[in-house]
């Protein structure tokens, strides 16, 4: 153990007395500290701490990333090139322990300059928060910021959806309408996929009611305020279109009723006090369509529509979002640990920076490969589909989608980042990801001659 | 006495990417290297030495043959707990001061903080850098690194220590510490495996030699053995009156033998190390490094100390720790006793007061902190000399 943690410690040693990486550390603060407020926002209070949030959180992520690739590389590549590794290895040192040493030094590096710099920018926001804007705007940041929401989605009756799709599933089936070549239960999740969009859409001088479920208890008894946050599609307008909506929320004598005028396709919230909330801890939510001009208002499948009601405060989700990115480096040092063990500098450091890239590309890959339409339908005939889609499971397995755990959304729209996440970052990310690419990286770095360079 | 290192057809083959081969360094090299000795393995450039080494120490893999190192693998983390490794250049961490590498190699062998710190102490005023504890390493000369290099091949107490050129970049102060240094391990029982193409070094301090030459073995055997000239005696005596000589010659003449005199030649190393011995009386400063303290008590008497933690062979040598000072001396001792009885009575009386060897010699003057023999050089000095007098005699 002690020579696992000198190894450690003397990562801290190369740090404190390399001076790129000090310049690195400051440069980035630098950016951390002046660009923002030359940053123009909405103008109100609110707009500005988002933005400052968003901006911070993606230099530091990235930074921290980057960072991570380049010094684990370096580090590790730079003891065996420059024979120091030779000293290490002629002593009682396994290869895992050297490995297991670096990466726990570099995490810990990661560890304290993360939450350095996590520091530094929380006492910005917070000096932000109580020096600009109106009370009102303050007041408003509070509530929307800095306490952060569980989001809550509609109950959906999900027997009486089944019972639905079964009947309108026989009904086309005596009819004859079944596609062929596509079996029972993909026809069946299209029927159900069809069912929810339409009960969706809701024509002119209609009401929507959702219902909301199993709230926490007490809630109601509380001064606190809930969210409802939504966004709505107009079959015969464009979006952009200014769309009359008018909710009631609550039933008996505790409704609260909005009317108001938003635009369609673009996210809105409004508050509404918790005393709405019925004794059974349930929530009633009707909208009604009063606009004439436009056909039919559409809620999305997706989010359309969103409860959230205060859960934490904002520093509990501040400090989970500083935990999100960690982990994320970790898997980075894990990987370019491994790149390293059997590959020199330049190649191990394009292979990091190449992951990187593709985790940050996740989503937008995602949505191009065959992944994404379904599988069953792929010719399984053909080698070629076989082999692409092979070697793109493989990669996704490889590269996690970086904007999964990205935390910066959340944490500006004061969305409370749930521990479940946390969690299964450390569980996807370290014990499976990290660890798998540890165990490799050890197991190919001990079959290494490392006793090869001799110039 | 058991073999610390064994190697049995040990061959290295360099291949490129594709696997054909580039370099053969070595080829079915047989090497036994038994404890306490020091074996001096010479060879011209990229004859394969530091190739040696770097296999024995599980740094290359070999392209076929054996290894083994107090009986077990060289890859074997367990048995690298008994060893010391010096590498040709020294690959220090510029970064760290001198005391950080130190104590950074200590903890590597999971030396507690404290054993650390006072080894780490003692090491660096044993390498005579003291003063220098708290600098860079990057700022230290080539000599001076070395100087760490060595001080950190010896943190562990090491049973068997692989020095590669290890006066190569030294000043002859330091060359002649080193050599001591050497002659010391030696006298606790340590093994030393050591790579040079000094000749005069490997000369003064090795028991075995082997030499190397494009991968293979061309000759090995003792130092006694291989560097004594089989047809002639060299007698070495104080100034001594010319009549006296004059007498001595003929009388030698008279015998048939025809001596050849000369004024012996103070060797410069000798030479140099008085000098730099003055300059320090006279406390002119520097900045380099200092002279080295012996520190008698460093090393372990008795070295491999947890005989459950090692193999079979390991347990072995520790049964032997005991015994062999005694077989050590057994040499000399006999070798002592042969040589009264087969002297004649006239040579006798001329050796009695006169005769030492030239290599004790050169000991003799050396400056006060060198010229202090220890007790294992002596061991050695009178073994060779035993040696030489038996076979002059027979
Ligand atoms: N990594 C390597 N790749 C290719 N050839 C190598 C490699 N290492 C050593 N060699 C070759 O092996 C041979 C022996 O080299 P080695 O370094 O052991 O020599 P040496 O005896 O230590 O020489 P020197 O006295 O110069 O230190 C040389 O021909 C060298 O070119
Ligand atoms: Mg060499």
């Amino acid at each position: 153990m002690s020579a696992i943690l000198a190894i450690a410690f003397k990562v801290f040693q190369e740090v404190k007395k390399t001076k790129p990486a000090l310049l690195l550390f400051f440069f980035v603060l630098l950016l951390l500290l002046l660009f923002p407020f030359t940053l123009k926002s909405d103008g109100t209070l609110q707009g500005q701490i988002q933005l400052f949030l968003s901006y911070s959180f993606l230099i530091l992520s990235l930074a921290l990333y980057s960072n991570s690739i380049f010094f684990t590389t370096l580090s590790f590549t730079s003891e065996i090139k420059g024979k120091q590794f030779y000293l290490i290895d002629c002593k009682s040192v396994a290869r895992w322990q050297f490995f297991i040493g670096k990466f726990l030094g570099i995490a810990l590096l990661n560890l304290f300059s993360l939450f350095c710099m996590g520091f530094i920018l929380l006492m910005l926001v917070i000096y932000i928060k109580e020096t600009q804007g109106t009370p009102e705007e303050r007041q408003d940041v509070q509530e929307k910021i800095f306490t952060s929401y569980q989001g809550y989605l509609p109950y959906i009756p999900l027997e009486k959806l089944q019972a639905m799709v079964e009947k309108e599933y026989s009904k086309r089936k005596a009819e004859n309408r079944l596609p062929s070549n596509i079996g029972e239960d993909e026809i069946k999740s299209q029927i159900k996929m069809q069912i929810q969009q339409q009960l969706q859409l809701i024509p002119q001088g209609y009401q929507r009611i959702w219902n909301f479920y199993d709230l926490p208890d007490g809630l109601r008894n509380t001064d606190q305020k809930i969210k409802l946050r939504y966004k709505v599609y107009i079959s015969e307008a464009g979006s952009g279109f200014l769309c009359k909506v008018s909710w009631k929320i609550g039933r008996g004598a505790n409704t609260y009723i909005l009317e108001d005028k938003v635009k369609a396709g673009e996210y809105f919230e409004f508050t509404f006090p918790a005393s709405t909330i019925d004794e059974k801890n349930s929530l009633e939510v009707h909208f009604l369509h009063k606009e004439e001009k436009s056909g039919m208002i559409y809620f999305p499948l997706e989010k359309g529509i969103e409860l959230f009601y205060p859960y934490g405060s904002f520093y509990g989700n501040y400090i989970r979002a500083l935990f999100l990115i960690y982990f994320l480096s970790c898997f980075l040092i894990a990987l370019s640990l491994f790149a390293s063990s059997f590959l020199t500098f330049p190649v191990a450091i394009f292979f990091g920076l190449f992951v990187l890239f593709l985790g940050l590309i996740t989503p937008f890959l995602l949505e191009i490969s065959p992944l994404s339409t379904h599988t069953q339908e792929m010719a399984w005939e053909k080698i070629t589909d076989i082999l692409s889609y092979s070697i793109l499971q493989f990669s996704f397995f490889v590269v996690p989608d970086f904007f999964y755990y990205a935390p910066t959304e959340s944490l500006s729209l004061g969305r409370y980042i749930e521990w479940k996440i946390l969690g299964e970052s450390i569980l996807k990310l370290l014990f499976l990801r990290s660890a798998l690419f540890t165990l490799i990286g050890c197991f190919l770095f001990r079959h290494r001659e490392v006793g090869k360079p001799i110039m | 006495m058991y073999e610390v290192i064994e190697t049995i057809n040990l061959s290295k083959n360099f291949q490129d990417f594709w696997g054909r081969t580039k370099a053969k360094a070595l080829d079915r090299l047989n090497l036994k290297i038994y404890r306490g000795e020091i074996f001096g393995l010479l060879g011209p450039n990229g004859s394969g030495k530091t190739t040696t080494v770097k296999l024995l120490l599980g740094l290359l893999f070999p392209t076929s043959g054996k290894i083994k190192i107090l009986g077990s693998s060289p890859r074997s983390v367990i048995c690298k707990k008994y060893l010391g490794f010096l590498p040709e250049e020294s690959y220090l961490y510029p970064y760290q001061n001198a005391q950080e590498a130190l104590f950074f190699y200590g903890r590597l062998f999971g030396l507690s903080r404290s054993v650390c710190k006072k080894r780490v102490d003692d090491l660096l005023d044993m390498v005579g850098l003291g003063k220098a504890r708290l600098r860079p390493l990057k700022e230290f000369s080539k000599g001076m690194a070395r100087r760490i290099g060595i001080a950190q091949a010896l943190i562990n107490d090491p049973e068997v220590v692989f020095l590669d050129e290890p006066t190569s970049g030294l000043d002859p102060v330091g060359t002649r510490e080193i050599k001591d240094l050497i002659l010391q391990l030696k006298e606790h029982g340590k093994t030393v495996f050591l790579c040079s193409h000094l000749l005069s070094d490997v000369e003064d301090i090795c028991d075995k030699i082997a030499i190397l030459y494009g991968g293979k073995i061309r000759c090995e055997g003792t130092v006694g053995d291989l560097l004594s000239k089989k047809t002639a005696t060299q007698i070495l005596l104080e100034d001594i009156p010319a009549p006296l000589l004059q007498e001595l010659t003929l009388w030698l003449q008279a015998k048939g033998i025809k001596p050849h005199v000369e004024k012996p030649r103070e060797r410069l190393e000798t030479f140099f190390l008085n000098i730099i011995q003055q300059a320090r009386m006279q406390q002119a400063p520097t900045s380099g490094a200092m002279q080295g303290i012996k520190k008698e008590d460093f090393f372990s008497q008795n070295p491999l100390p947890e005989k459950k933690e090692v193999n079979p062979v390991l347990a072995q040598l520790v049964q032997t720790v005991q015994e062999e000072p005694e077989e050590l001396d057994a040499i000399p001792q006999e070798k002592e006793e042969e040589k009264k009885e087969t002297l004649s009575p006239a040579a006798k009386g001329v050796l009695e007061h006169l005769v030492t060897s030239p290599k004790e010699e050169k000991t003799e003057v050396q400056p006060p902190p060198v010229a202090k023999e220890s007790k294992g050089k002596k061991d050695i000095l009178q073994k060779l000399l035993g040696g030489f007098i038996k076979k002059e005699q027979s």
